[in-house]
């Protein structure tokens, strides 16, 4: 799932992710649109944008995880603030972090490492 | 009468001499609450009236001097130092902040020397305490501005580089997928509209971030003005936003006599900004509604028009203005807002003005307001250097 409140991105990285890996994508438009769809169905993993609308990133990761729960998707942070991308604290809460533009060839193998639940 | 005695006593007199001269020689005071400049002013006074009734060593003057002076008045900011850091949140400039100690320290020595103290060494020593008690003010007040213009000039910077990523992702990602759907010979006309749309992005970012500069410089925005048919530019802009958001709809329509005088490109532009602004943050299900009403004989008014969540009153305030002042939340908290500031400037070069209003039922609505005939507008003023 690629959450951002761009929609222009949000669709870019759904349809390049599609077209170079086996992933099925879906795209969250907004912190609303993420936690409706993770309450249907929990994706495997979460591309998150840092900076939605005034809500803090780490904010954000928390709802999305307990909308999830009991299951556990691996959150990747996606970032525009370069001093962002080098706190310490974003290591810790996320799987990886990655400043936009991200590197596709970095997204790809992170996806790679993705433990697959629902196949 | 002593000078730290007449500080004391006289301190209204001399507040309300430098508050008419702070307002006559500062642009930016103007726009300032009269209480507020006085209060300030007020405050200083009193440290300084403070520190010269301590007692003070020769060795005391020289690390003062020095700018090594312990704290007097035990707070952990000083007057002068909360001074500088609110200027600089103001969007003062340096020249603007001394300006206020000039008018603070030429008040007091002119109205004492007209109470007509009999100058002995007494009054002499005191005079010169009280200039090294308003340098150290100055300086402790310059210092603190510096700081908080950087940090208030790295948030702005921060947010850029933010803003600016987003459609360079899209960018990337688009082209991405086009290389590859090349390879493929698979058409994707979807991803090179994203990726013409994420550079129009950037270009108007850039545009705006021009005007942003060059009204910090203090060069004005100048404005041609020629008879145009108000409803004809904004049909045209409507037209070219749709054409980059084929998926949106604005409806718009005119109300009387949409003929003025104005500069047709720059109210274009304003007109552009504001419609963007509603197709971001409005609800993508219901149409952005425009609006040019031309029912008064003197003014035209341009209305856009979207629904959602509103604006809180709070915010409101802000919203013309580059970043939110006076927080220090992260820069992805908030958006430039350099869009809507262009918008203000436009506005205000044609003598005219900006407003915006946010109900749940009536969504939001931003009105640009202008004259009938602006040909005989000035050069905005610009209310201030925001960049430092």
């Amino acid at each position: 799932m690629v959450v951002d409140d761009d929609r222009d991105l949000v669709d870019a990285l759904c349809e390049l992710i599609e077209l170079c890996s086996n992933w099925t994508t879906v795209g969250a438009y907004g912190l609303a649109d993420a936690l409706a769809q993770v309450e249907q169905t929990v994706p495997d993993a979460i591309l998150l944008d840092m900076e939605m609308d005034g809500v803090d990133g780490f904010a954000t990761a928390n709802r999305l995880e307990s909308a999830a729960c009991p299951e556990h998707p691996a959150l990747f942070a996606l970032t525009g603030n370069e001093r962002l991308r080098h706190a310490a604290s974003l290591d810790v809460r996320f799987a990886a972090s990655m400043l936009k533009p991200a590197d596709l060839n970095k997204l790809l193998s992170l996806l790679e490492n993705v433990p697959i639940a629902h196949g | 009468m002593g000078l730290s005695d007449f500080i004391t006593l006289e301190s209204d007199k001399i507040l309300s001499e430098f508050q008419a001269f702070a307002t006559q020689q500062l642009p930016a005071a103007a726009g300032m609450d009269p209480g507020e400049l006085r209060d300030h002013g007020r405050q200083v006074l009193a440290a300084i009236a403070l520190d010269m009734r301590q007692p003070q060593t020769k060795l005391q003057q020289r690390e003062k001097s020095l700018g090594h002076a312990p704290r007097t008045d035990g707070r952990d900011s000083s007057p002068a130092e909360i001074h500088g850091e609110l200027r600089a949140a103001a969007g003062f400039n340096v020249n603007q902040t001394t300006a206020e100690y000039r008018a603070l320290r030429a008040s007091v020595i002119r109205l004492w020397m007209e109470s007509g103290p009999t100058l002995g060494r007494d009054e002499v020593i005191e005079l010169i305490r009280f200039n090294e008690a308003m340098d150290e003010a100055l300086a402790a007040s310059i210092l603190h501005f510096a700081v908080e213009a950087a940090r208030m000039r790295n948030l702005f910077l921060g947010v850029l580089s933010h803003e600016l990523r987003t459609p360079l992702a899209t960018i990337m990602a688009s082209n991405q997928t086009l290389l590859i759907a090349a390879k493929i010979d698979k058409a994707m006309p979807e991803a090179a509209e994203r990726a013409l749309r994420g550079a129009r992005r950037i270009q108007s970012l850039l545009d705006d971030l021009l005007d942003y500069v060059r009204s910090g410089l203090g060069e004005g925005m100048r404005v041609t003005a020629a008879a145009v048919d108000m409803g004809q530019v904004c049909a045209r802009v409507v037209a070219e936003v749709l054409a980059n958001h084929p998926e949106r709809s604005i409806e718009f329509d005119i109300v009387g006599d949409a003929t003025c005088v104005c500069d047709a490109q720059r109210v274009g532009q304003a007109i552009s900004n504001l419609l963007g602004n509603a197709l971001r943050h409005g609800a993508r299900d219901a149409p952005v509604v425009a609006q040019v009403n031309g029912s008064k004989s003197d003014e035209i008014a341009i209305s856009v028009r979207n629904t959602g969540a509103p604006i809180p009153r709070a915010t409101r305030e802000s919203l013309f203005e580059p970043l939110v002042r006076g927080s220090d939340a992260s820069p992805g908290a908030y958006n430039l807002g350099l869009g809507l500031y262009v918008v203000r400037e436009i506005a205000l070069a044609h003598g005219g003005s900006t407003g915006v209003e946010s109900e749940v039922e009536s969504g939001t609505v931003f009105t640009i307001r202008l004259p009938r005939d602006a040909s005989t507008a000035a050069v905005s003023a610009f209310p201030g250097m925001r960049m430092n």
